[in-house]
C-alpha cells in the first residue's frame, strides 16, 4: 500500500469541509445568485439533499470494497480493462480540477491584491509547499489541517458576524418568486462543488475507523450547507441586487465591515483565511490525484508521481485560460463533464457492483 | 537532501510573501484624502485630489501647533475620466495617488447632473477604493468645497466631512451615503438614490473665518443624474419615512401657535405597507416614534396625562407633515427615493410585474397614507417650567 498513515475519523469533519467551502464561498455566491436572484438559497437545500444520497453512495462503496480506493476498485467491479479506463479519467479530472483551483487562487490574489506580480509566481508559491507537504503524506495534510481549520472558521464566522449590521433582511424578499429554470439553473452551478465530496472515495481507506465515515461525513456536509446558506444570506442581505456584479463577494463584504470607526479594512483576514484554506484544498486534491495515478500505475513509490503532477497542473492552471470571464464562464460548461466524472462515476459502480452482487458475482 | 529542500523551499516562501512586484513605499505615492470631482466646460473631467503631507503631520503633531497652515494640499488635474485624471496627477506630482484613504468624495453640481455613472463605476471596480467612503453632492463648484475653511478639528480638512456625515444621527437633517449604499438603491427597481449635500452657508453674517461649510440639502439622483434637491424639512421627511431616523429635535406648536413644546426624538421606525384595494395600490406608511420633552412652556402643565397624550398627538402631526411633504416633493421629481417600488415588489410580485414600466407614472399619482404613533415617555428632570 502506498500510503501507510492512518487519519482519525474526527478529522474527516474538517477535511471535507475543506475540500469543498474555500473557493465555494468566494466564487458561488454570486453565480447562484446571477440566476435564482434572492431565492439561491433554494439550489442551496436542493444541492444538500443529493450531496447526502451521493455520500451514501460513495460510502457504500468503500465499505463494500475496504482499504481500496476508487482507482483499484473500479477494476474489481467492472473488470481490468474498463476499470483502468475509469480510473484514468478520475486521474485526469483531479489534475485538471486541481488546476482550476490553483488558477482561482492566483486570480484572488492577482486580481484584487497584487496586480502587477505575476501570475505564475502565485502559482509555483503554492504548489511548491503542496508538493512538499504530498510527498509527507495524507497524515501530515491531515494535522497541518487541524491548525488550519479552526483559525479559518473562526475568520470566517468573525466576517459574517462583523457584517450584520449593514444587513438589510428586506433584501431577501419576495420569496419563491423566480421561475424554475433559474432555480435549476442555480441548482446546476452548485452541482460542481458539492459533488467534490467524490473525493472521499480515495481518502476513505485511510480512515482509522470505516465505521464512523458515515456519521462524520454526513455531519460536515450539513455545516457545510449551513454555512453555505448563511453566508449566501450575509451577502445578499449587504448587496442586494448588486451581488450579482461582483466578482468576489464574501472580499467585498469584508471589506465594507467596520466597526466603531478603527476596525475595518479587514482585506488582510480575507487573504489570510483565504491563502491557508485554499491551500489545505489544493493540497488534498493534489495528494489525491498523486495517489490516484500511482495506484493507477500501480507503483511503489508516489514521490515522483507528486513532483510531475503539481509540474503539470501549475502549467495547465497558468495556460489553460486567458482571464478571470474566461474561467468562470468554463466552470459553467464544465458542471456537466465534470459533475458525470466526479458524480456519475461512483454512482454507475455502485449500481454495477451491486447487481454483480444480487447476480452472485460480489 | 530533504532538509536542504526544506531549506530552500521556507527560503521561496519568505521571499514570495513581501509582494516585492506590488510594493509601495511611502515616499512613491501621495495619500489622497479627499477627492472632490467636478466637470470642465469641455466635457472633461476636473478633480481636486487633496494630498495627505505627512512630513507636515508630523511635524504638527511633534510641536503640538494647529495653526493656519493646513497639513494638505490640493492639487487639480483634469482628465478625460477619473483614471485618466488619476494618472495625470503623477505628472503634477511625480507620486502616484493612493486612494485606499480617500475618506469623501465631493461632486459638483454640473457633473452630478450630466451624470455620475462613469465615475460610480470606476470607484466600484477599483480596488484602492472602498465601500465606505462617502459620497457629498454640492451647489457649488466641488473644487470650492475642498478649498473652503472648516474648523481645524481634525487636521485634515475632508476628514471634518466624514466626522459631519457620520454625526448626522443626532440632527437626522442629513443622511449618510457611501459608496455602497448609494449603488445598493440604484440598483434597486426604481434606480433612485440620495446623496449628502455639502453647501456653503448662504449668509455670510453667519460665517465667521474658520467656518463656511455645513451639510444641508439632499441630492436626488435618478439613473446616476442629479434631478433635484431636498431642503432641511424634507430631507427629515424623507429620513422618516425610510425609518433611518435616529434621534431628532421635533417642534411641536403647541397649545397654539406662539408657544411651542420641543420633543426629543431618541427611537423611530417605519413600515411601509403596500395594499391593493379595488385593484388599485395604495401605500401605507406606518411611522413610530419615542420621546420625551425636551423644552415646554409656561402653558403647558406636564403633571396632567391627559397633556402627554395631546402632545403625542400634537407631535405625530408634525411628524405626519414632514413627512408628507418629502413624498409631495419626490412625486414632483418622479423620484421614489422612498422604496415605495421595492415595497410593492416585495409583497406583490405580479402586480409589480405589470406595473413596473411605469412605475414613475404609477408613484406620481399613487395614494399614499401616513399614520403616525408618537408615545413620550418622560418630560426630563422636571415637569413644568417656571411660571412668568
Amino acid at each position: 500500500m502506498l500510503e501507510k498513515g492512518k487519519i482519525s475519523y474526527k478529522h474527516l469533519i474538517s477535511i471535507i469541509f475543506m475540500i469543498v467551502s474555500p473557493t465555494a464561498i468566494l466564487y458561488l455566491p454570486s453565480m447562484t445568485y446571477r440566476e435564482a436572484k434572492q431565492d439561491s438559497f433554494i439550489p442551496i437545500i436542493m444541492i444538500t439533499i443529493v450531496t447526502l444520497f451521493f455520500a451514501q453512495v460513495v460510502i457504500s462503496l468503500g465499505h463494500m470494497y475496504q482499504n481500496k480506493t476508487i482507482i483499484q476498485y473500479s477494476q474489481d467491479i467492472l473488470g481490468k480493462a474498463l476499470g483502468k479506463i475509469t480510473g484514468l479519467i478520475f486521474c485526469l479530472f483531479l489534475v485538471h480540477v486541481n488546476s482550476v483551483i490553483i488558477r482561482e487562487f492566483a486570480e484572488l490574489l492577482a486580481g484584487p491584491f497584487m496586480k502587477l506580480t505575476p501570475l505564475w509566481f502565485f502559482v509555483i508559491g503554492i504548489i511548491l509547499p503542496s508538493i512538499y507537504a504530498v510527498i509527507k503524506g495524507l497524515e501530515v495534510i491531515d494535522r497541518v489541517n487541524q491548525i488550519i481549520f479552526p483559525i479559518y472558521i473562526i475568520f470566517l464566522s468573525a466576517i459574517v458576524l462583523l457584517s450584520y449590521k449593514d444587513m438589510d433582511f428586506r433584501n431577501t424578499m419576495p420569496v419563491f418568486t423566480q421561475d424554475i429554470t433559474s432555480i435549476m439553473n442555480g441548482f446546476y452551478r452548485t452541482f460542481i462543488w458539492f459533488g467534490e465530496v467524490a473525493l472521499l472515495s480515495m481518502i476513505m481507506p485511510y480512515v482509522n475507523m470505516p465505521k464512523k465515515v458515515k456519521k462524520m461525513t454526513f455531519i460536515s456536509i450539513i455545516y457545510l450547507v449551513l454555512l453555505g446558506a448563511i453566508v449566501n444570506i450575509a451577502i445578499i442581505t449587504t448587496f442586494g441586487k448588486n451581488t450579482q456584479n461582483l466578482s468576489y463577494p464574501f472580499l467585498s463584504l469584508a471589506r465594507y465591515i467596520s466597526v466603531a470607526n478603527f476596525f475595518e479594512r479587514l482585506d488582510s483576514i480575507i487573504m489570510f483565511m483565504w491563502i491557508s484554506g485554499v491551500f489545505i484544498k489544493i493540497t488534498i486534491f493534489h495528494y489525491c490525484a498523486t495517489l490516484a495515478i500511482a495506484q493507477w500505475l500501480e507503483l511503489k513509490d508516489y514521490r515522483i508521481t507528486a513532483v510531475v503532477t503539481g509540474i503539470v497542473m501549475a502549467v495547465l492552471s497558468i495556460t489553460l485560460w486567458s482571464n478571470l470571464t474566461q474561467l468562470k464562464n468554463q466552470l459553467i460548461t464544465l458542471t456537466l463533464p465534470y459533475t458525470i466524472i466526479q458524480m456519475g462515476i461512483p454512482v454507475v459502480l455502485f449500481i454495477v457492483a451491486k447487481i454483480k452482487k444480487g447476480l452472485g458475482y460480489g | 537532501m530533504a532538509k536542504k529542500l526544506m531549506k530552500l523551499i521556507a527560503l521561496f516562501v519568505i521571499i514570495s510573501l513581501t509582494g516585492c512586484w506590488d510594493k509601495k513605499e511611502l515616499d512613491e505615492i501621495a495619500i489622497l484624502s479627499g477627492v472632490g470631482i467636478d466637470q470642465t466646460e469641455d466635457e472633461k473631467l476636473s478633480l481636486t485630489m487633496q494630498v495627505v503631507l505627512h512630513r507636515d503631520m508630523k511635524i504638527q503633531a511633534q510641536s503640538g501647533l494647529r495653526g493656519e497652515d493646513r497639513p494638505t494640499q490640493n492639487i487639480i488635474v483634469e482628465g478625460d475620466s477619473l483614471i485618466d485624471a488619476n494618472r495625470n496627477f503623477s505628472l503634477q506630482s511625480g507620486r502616484k495617488g493612493f486612494w485606499s484613504h480617500v475618506g469623501t468624495f465631493v461632486i459638483g453640481e454640473e457633473l452630478a447632473k450630466a451624470g455620475i455613472g462613469d465615475i460610480i463605476d470606476v470607484l466600484e471596480r477599483d480596488h484602492e477604493i472602498r465601500r465606505r467612503t462617502y459620497l457629498l453632492v454640492t451647489r457649488s463648484k466641488a473644487r470650492d468645497i475642498m478649498d473652503a475653511n472648516v474648523i481645524n478639528l481634525e487636521a485634515i480638512q475632508s476628514y471634518n466631512f466624514n466626522d459631519m456625515v457620520e454625526t448626522y444621527r443626532t440632527n437626522a437633517k442629513t443622511i449618510s451615503i457611501d459608496l455602497q449604499k448609494y449603488i445598493t438603491m440604484m440598483s434597486e427597481k426604481n434606480a433612485s438614490a440620495f446623496m449628502t449635500g455639502i453647501n456653503f452657508i448662504n449668509d455670510p453674517e453667519k460665517t465667521t473665518k474658520c467656518n463656511a461649510l455645513e451639510l444641508r440639502d439632499t441630492g436626488i439622483f435618478k439613473n446616476h443624474k442629479l434631478i433635484g434637491w431636498f431642503d432641511v424639512m424634507q430631507t427629515r421627511g424623507l429620513l422618516w419615512t425610510r425609518g433611518e431616523v435616529e434621534e431628532c429635535i421635533v417642534k411641536v406648536e403647541y397649545p397654539y401657535a406662539e408657544s411651542c413644546v420641543f420633543i426629543e426624538i431618541y427611537r423611530a421606525g417605519s413600515k411601509i405597507k403596500p395594499v391593493i384595494e379595488d385593484n388599485k395600490i395604495k401605500i401605507v406608511v406606518e411611522l413610530s416614534a419615542q420621546g420625551k420633552v425636551a423644552q415646554s412652556n409656561p402653558k403647558t402643565d406636564l403633571t396632567k396625562a391627559e397633556t402627554i397624550e395631546k402632545l403625542n398627538e400634537a407631535s405625530a402631526k408634525t411628524i405626519k407633515e414632514e413627512a408628507l411633504k418629502a413624498i409631495k416633493k419626490g412625486q414632483e421629481l418622479r423620484a421614489d427615493v422612498f422604496g415605495f417600488g421595492d415595497s410593492v415588489y416585495r409583497k406583490y410580485p405580479e402586480t409589480w410585474e405589470s406595473i413596473k414600466d411605469n412605475w414613475d407614472d404609477v408613484f406620481r399619482t399613487i395614494t399614499i397614507e401616513v399614520n403616525t404613533k408618537v408615545t413620550l415617555k418622560r418630560t426630563g428632570l422636571i415637569t413644568n417650567c417656571l411660571k412668568d
